[in-house]
């Protein structure tokens, strides 16, 4: 609490009247907001003030600003509580004594804490002003103080709560009073109105007036009674389930009097009559039980209020024994306190008089000996410096100013200057270089801190000159003449930094490097072996370290390391050498070696360092090029064309043997030679633009012909690509030799050239023979026929004009030689037709076959409807063909049905189709002769006929007719039948089905 | 001369068979007046444009109808044909082709070049006999031949 006192009230002079004026609208501020939340939080409290709330402000500000603002507080807080919290609100009566109570103690507590805080505050001021001497005697007046003040209040607020609980225990006997009093007048009541019912009774047995007095007088008695109860229950809550009982009790008088007069005036019989119907018993019983509960309620009010006035009691008790007892209790213990305090100080200034008298001769003692003590210093001073100056460390002083204050000859030497001026009196932080500058600060904070001594460090220096040194520096603080200086030694370091440098990176380059880097002494003992050498050989350099070199030598070559010894101990070196050495796992690897002496300081030599490289790889790399080299020259040797390379300039770089076997120069003549010299006339410039290409577009070919040295041409074929020979385009390619191919390709055209010639020929032979063929048949149609007109003509002449003088036989002649010369006419007819089928070129179209069966009809004179044939024509789905030969199938096939089924009594002709493996097949049958299928081959042959002339007549070249058309369709023709049991032709067109 | 000039049909055959057959069965057909025959194809161009022989008649005197054979010694019958049709003097005189061929192609040249009917002689002679007679009524009595005047 001390330490946190606010700043503005220990000033009382100079800001404290601004200071007090903030105290005080503090305590203002502080009470109302506590009134606000007291108000907010109103529906939490209900009635009860909870006072104590209002303690907070007050403390507040009796601690932050004394009496005067806790005063103001207190007020108020007083004041507006009682105005708007306590009940009556918005006035200053107390409605409750109890609100009273704890009112008058809020007010009390405020002004005591004020009280006690601005004692607390004057006591403090006073510590300050006195210095920390009555720091002591301050907490116990506070104490004391303190508890006096509480024990006060404990004292005020007994008082005013006796006061209370007294007060309370008078009410609470008045209360008990005054309802045994209530419970007297409600007995009295209820034996009145016994009494009347016992009266009017009386009468109505007997008759007798006299028996009316009780009566009567009750009558005048129950208003006295129930007043009076009206009055001992003014003001009670329950005070009107009294006035129930006052019309109850006012009907059962009511119903007494009534029976009366029935007594009265109607006789005994009437009113016992009146009296059985119950009426009066049930008035009464209902008034008994009203009262009844009454007398219960007020009984129970009774031990409510017994119970509570013995509470009040204990509270009261409690409240002068408890408060009592913490009044004695804080007084007590102030008293011990205060008593504890006096003892302790009383001791505690004995013992600081003895302690003074102790220090007092110390000092003196101390004093005496610090003298001594400063002689035998400076002269240790005196010899240090001379110790100093003899160092060969540079040596310097800080003084406590941080000023250098001393420096040694070697410390001017160090610091390369000769004058004192320069160094002395300066800033040692001059003297380091601006990267270390923080951390000698630093170190310097920390020797002045205290004596202590610093490790050696490394720090960067300047010097007077402005050199910049590495050098180590050590420093330790000591006391000297009452003043901590600090001493400083260094050493400049920069050169054996650089030596360690140059050796550090020596090794690290010994040991980054790839190669095997060995040294060895004379003996042959192998002593370093840096991590090349552990990658190139396998071993680690702990293995192999100790051991003799010859066990990297292989077994074969193992007088190779005394050659190389004897050299060594010559002095000589051994600059590189290629040879072979084994590796751990025992292989052999091709390994480059170099061998350097290693002497010592007088030049004796003491060892040897060898560099060793391994050049396994390169070997290979290289074995592999003299392999590759020969492989390419056997391939271009070996190829059948010619080869050649050669550069932009046309000069010649390689060439195969069969290059000059073929042109017959040599190769000193080649060399001579440009590309375009071995062609001759046009092929130059053709060449010469295919090798621009080449260069140009990366590759092209040509055929043209090589000119040999003694002039031969021989056709080649030659390719070119473009390659890059050590960055240079050159054109490598073959030649071929193609005078073979060519000659092949001139037989071929020659042959073809025949073959040509000989179609040619054929053709026209075969259309002399079509001409003469069309001659021929020509002359058949026209020629042959004209004798057998004249034949026939001349018959029918000598028939017409000499018949009637011929005998019967010579008219029978006539008409043979007619029939004959006819039927040849026929002949002739069909077979020109038959030829022709052969040449007639056939145009296919979508023939309608029903449409075509019609025409057939048409051309065979036969109308179906009206026939002694019966016809059976059957739907026909259409074709593709030539329409006017398919005619010709038909009417053929038609008049063949009709022919051989003329004989028949019924004949029937069918036409129709069927579908058979995908192909429809057309069908003519008929019911006439039939024939016999063994002879069913020679059916279709020309002039084939299976019935005798004089039984059918025919050429016997119709149906080979229909054959012919229906070949040249591509379809199939058959015939089914059986001898005189008719015949059926079937026939397809085509071995597909139409589209 | 004056028989010349009221020639109504001209007769060009060369088989002497063939004419005394289609001469017989015009005269069976009651068709005898005035019927010139020519032996070749010479000869008919000879009468149709009065040359040589007939440089006595008259052009304009044509006959009614020709009945012209194809196969004939000299000048062919198809150019017999063409020389009618070509010359407009001629050109109205309607000709019939009466052969023995029955080739397509004789028909097709036939047609192409004008002519009138295109009738294939028969073997049988009923047939021969009625196919001219059929002829010599049709363009003799029936058909009104146009009059070049």
């Amino acid at each position: 609490m001390k330490t946190r006192t606010p700043t503005p009230i220990r000033d009382s002079n100079g800001l404290g009247v601004r200071s007090r004026l903030i105290a005080y609208a503090l305590a203002i501020g502080v009470t109302l907001a506590t009134l606000g939340l007291r108000l907010w939080l109103s529906e939490l409290f209900g009635d009860r003030p909870v006072l104590v709330l209002f303690l907070l402000p007050i403390i507040l500000s009796a601690y932050a600003g004394g009496l005067g603002p806790g005063l103001v507080a207190t007020l108020v807080t007083a004041l507006s509580v009682d105005y708007y919290v306590i009940q009556p609100q918005h006035s200053f009566a107390f409605e409750r004594p109890a609100d009273f109570a704890q009112w008058l103690i809020l007010l009390i507590v405020g002004v005591l804490v004020s009280v006690l805080n601005e004692s607390l505050h004057r006591s403090r001021r006073d510590g300050n002003t006195n210095g920390d001497e009555p720091v002591k005697s301050l907490a116990a007046e506070r104490k004391v103080r303190a508890g006096f003040a509480f024990a006060l209040a404990c004292l005020g607020g007994i008082v005013i709560m006796s006061y209370f609980s007294l007060s309370r225990l008078r009410e609470d006997a008045a209360l008990l009073r005054r309802s045994d009093e209530v419970l007297g007048c409600l007995h009295t009541l209820m034996s009145t109105i016994t009494d009347a019912e016992t009266a009017q009774r009386g009468y109505a047995i007997t008759g007798e007036k006299s028996y009316l007095e009780p009566y009567k007088d009750a009558e005048i008695a129950i208003g006295g009674e129930l007043s009076t109860l009206r009055e001992l229950t003014e003001g009670r809550s329950d005070a009107r389930s009294f006035d129930e009982l006052k019309p109850l009790i006012r009907e059962r008088m009511d119903f007494l009097g009534h029976e009366i007069a029935v007594r009265r005036d109607e006789g005994f019989a009437a009113a016992q009559a009146l009296t059985l119907t119950g009426e009066g018993k049930r008035l009464h019983d209902r008034i008994r039980a009203a009262v009844d509960v009454q007398i219960a309620r007020e009984l129970g009010l009774l031990r409510e209020r017994e119970s509570a006035d013995g509470h009040a009691s204990v509270v009261a008790r409690g409240v002068i024994f408890g408060g009592g007892g913490l009044a004695f209790a804080v007084v007590a213990v102030s008293l011990f306190a205060i008593t504890r305090d006096f003892a302790g100080s009383r001791r505690a200034e004995i013992a600081l008089r003895e302690a003074r008298d102790r220090l007092e001769d110390r000092v003196r003692e101390r004093t005496q000996e610090l003298e001594r003590r400063n002689d035998a210093l400076a002269e240790s001073e005196r010899r240090y410096r001379g110790l100093a100056q003899l160092s060969p460390h540079a040596i310097f002083t800080i003084g406590h100013d941080s000023r250098v204050a001393f420096i040694n000859k070697a410390g001017l030497k160090l610091f390369r200057t000769d004058s004192l001026e320069e160094v002395l009196g300066r800033s040692p932080l001059d003297f380091f270089h601006p990267d270390s500058r923080e951390d000698v600060q630093r170190r310097m904070m920390l020797l002045f801190e205290k004596p202590r001594s610093m490790s050696l460090v490394e720090e960067k220096m300047i010097l007077t000159d402005g050199t910049v040194i590495q050098a180590e520096v050590a420093a330790a603080s000591f006391e000297d003449e009452g003043t901590l200086v600090i001493q400083v030694v260094c050493q400049d370091i920069t050169e054996r930094k650089q030596a360690e440098l140059s050796v550090a990176r020596l090794a690290a380059i010994v040991e980054s490097s790839e190669d095997a880097v060995i040294s060895k002494n004379l003996d042959g003992i192998i002593t370093s072996w840096n991590h090349g050498a552990e990658v190139i050989f396998g071993y680690t350099a702990a293995e192999i370290t100790g051991r003799p070199i010859t066990t990297l030598i292989p077994p074969d070559l193992i007088e190779e390391e005394s050659f190389i010894q004897s050299r060594l101990k010559r002095g000589e070196n051994l600059p590189h050498f290629q040879t072979v050495r084994v590796k751990k796992d025992g292989t052999c690897i091709d390994v480059s070696v170099t061998i350097s002496v290693i002497k010592d300081r007088d030049g004796r030599v003491v060892g040897a360092s060898k560099v060793v490289r391994d050049i396994t790889e390169q070997k290979n790399a290289e074995r592999g090029v003299l392999h590759e080299r020969n492989f390419s020259k056997a391939v271009v040797d070996s190829l059948p064309g010619v080869f050649y390379l050669y550069d932009r300039n046309g000069r010649f770089l390689r060439w195969n043997k069969n290059f000059e076997t073929v042109s017959g120069y040599s190769a000193a003549e080649m060399a001579e030679l440009h590309p375009i010299d071995f062609f001759n006339g046009a092929d130059k410039e053709r060449v010469a633009s295919r090798i621009a290409e080449v260069f140009a577009k990366g590759e092209s070919a040509i055929e043209a012909s090589f000119v040999t040295k003694n002039g031969e041409e021989i056709p080649y074929y030659f390719t070119g690509k473009r390659i890059s020979l050590d960055g240079e385009d050159c054109l490598v390619g073959v030649g071929i030799d193609i005078s073979a191919r060519r000659q092949a390709e001139a037989q071929v055209s020659e042959l073809n050239a025949d073959l040509e010639r000989r179609v040619l020929e054929r053709t026209s032979q075969l259309e002399a023979a079509n001409k003469e063929l069309e001659a021929f048949s020509y002359s058949v149609s026209h020629d042959l026929r004209a004798p057998l007109r004249t034949v026939d003509g001349f018959s029918q002449a000598v028939l017409e004009d000499y018949g009637p003088e011929l005998p019967e036989d010579g008219r029978r002649y006539l008409h043979t030689i007619r029939r004959g010369a006819q039927q040849m006419g026929a002949l002739i007819d069909d077979l020109l037709k038959f030829a022709r089928l052969s040449r007639a070129t056939m145009e296919f179209e979508q023939v309608d076959m029903n449409r075509l069966v019609q025409v057939a009809l048409i051309d065979l004179r036969i109308n179906p409807d009206d026939s002694r044939v019966d016809f059976r024509l059957g739907k026909l789905p259409p074709c593709l063909g030539d329409a006017a030969l398919l005619r010709q199938v038909w009417v053929n096939l038609l008049s063949n049905a009709v022919k051989y089924s003329g004989r028949r009594e019924k004949a029937v002709v069918e036409t129709g189709s069927q579908t058979k493996e995908g192909a429809t097949v057309y069908f003519v049958k008929d019911n006439g002769a039939g024939f016999d299928m063994r002879y069913a081959d020679k059916l279709f042959g020309v002039f084939q006929r299976l019935h005798r002339a004089e039984d059918y007549e025919g050429t016997g070249v119709g149906l080979a007719i229909v054959q012919r058309i229906v070949h040249r369709h591509g379809g199939r023709i058959w015939a089914e039948s059986e001898e005189d049991r008719g015949a059926t032709f079937y026939f397809t067109l085509t071995s597909k089905e139409m589209p | 001369m004056n028989e010349t000039s009221s020639i109504e049909l001209l007769l060009v055959e060369d088989s002497p068979q063939d004419l005394e057959l289609a001469l017989r069965a015009l005269r069976k057909g009651n068709i005898t007046n005035r019927i010139e025959v020519a032996r070749d194809g010479a000869e008919a161009l000879d009468f149709l444009f009065c040359r040589g022989a007939y440089a006595a008649r008259s052009i304009t005197d044509v006959p009614k109808v020709v009945l012209l054979d194809l196969k004939l010694p000299k000048v062919d019958g198809l150019d017999v044909l063409r020389q009618i049709k070509a010359d407009p003097r001629t050109r109205a005189i309607p000709v019939v082709v009466l052969t023995s061929s029955r080739e397509q192609r004789d028909l097709v040249e036939s047609y192409e070049l004008g002519v009138n009917s295109y009738i294939v002689k028969p073997v049988n002679f009923e047939s021969f006999t009625k196919a001219v007679q059929d002829l010599g009524l049709y363009w003799l009595l029936l058909n009104q031949p146009r009059r070049v005047e």
